[in-house]
């Protein structure tokens, strides 16, 4: 069970960013979250959408250069140790975590969501469905 | 021009290239602007680094000069009735 994730690159300049929200914002695009990565003159914005295919549809058509990436959703109980546990859990699994970052859930107040972008999802999910943590969905993303 | 343009097919990349000459510090500089193509990027800005420095220094091999390449947007060099304008010389000597 995994998210689907966009990876659009940008330069590194003043007003990029803001042409590519820009754009999403023209065609009613949601996301529910979004985190940076920089290299001195580029950068990497990952985005989770709420529609994919309208997202992709526009990005294309602006000419931006993306892929989309496999992701990992996980509720964590909003309470000390909530990560920890999950990390753990990933580890003892032998699964590495390449990038991590929140995610904006509208109903729950008990839970953080995080999005762990990892080498295996297949392990990482089998490895958190082994300690009693679901992942998060397509369909469910959409509920939260 | 031939010589960049073999650097960048050799590495798997057929871009768009611009180059933009300028002089910092009585010392020229030679920057390669070259387009992101989609087989140029992966989600990894590592990785995408790694790809930057090996077309710098395919251009080291080739051309003898070390070249800085810098990775623009898709469409950021302008064409001139269709074709590219390869070199910008922003020298005032």
């Amino acid at each position: 069970m995994s998210l689907n994730q966009i990876s659009v690159f940008l330069e590194n300049k003043p007003g990029r960013l803001q042409a590519l929200t820009d754009i999403l914002a023209r065609k009613d695009i949601n996301m529910r979250a979004l985190s940076l990565a920089e290299a001195s003159d580029f950068g990497i914005v990952r985005i989770i959408a709420d529609d994919l295919d309208a997202a992709s549809a526009i990005l294309k058509e602006e000419g931006y250069i993306y892929t989309i990436t496999q992701v990992v959703g996980v509720a964590i109980p909003d309470e000390p140790g909530g990560l920890n546990n999950v990390l753990k859990v990933l580890s003892d699994g032998g699964v590495n975590v390449e990038y991590m970052y929140a995610f904006l859930a509208r109903k729950s107040t008990e839970h953080a969501y995080m999005i762990f972008h990892v080498q295996d999802v297949e392990k990482a999910t089998a490895a958190l469905a082994e300690k009693g943590i679901a992942c998060v969905g397509q369909e469910e993303l959409a509920e939260l | 021009m031939v010589g960049i343009e073999a650097v960048l097919i050799n590495a798997g990349y057929p871009a768009n290239y611009q180059i933009i000459i300028d002089r910092v510090r009585n010392t020229d500089t030679f920057d390669v602007q070259v387009e992101m193509t989609p087989n140029m990027f992966t989600d990894n800005v590592g990785e995408i680094a790694k790809r930057q420095q090996a077309l710098e220094a395919g251009l080291r091999a080739m051309l003898g000069i070390s070249a800085k390449v810098v990775l623009v947007a898709p469409k950021t060099i302008a064409r001139s009735e269709g074709k590219a304008v390869r070199v910008i010389d922003k020298r005032k000597i």
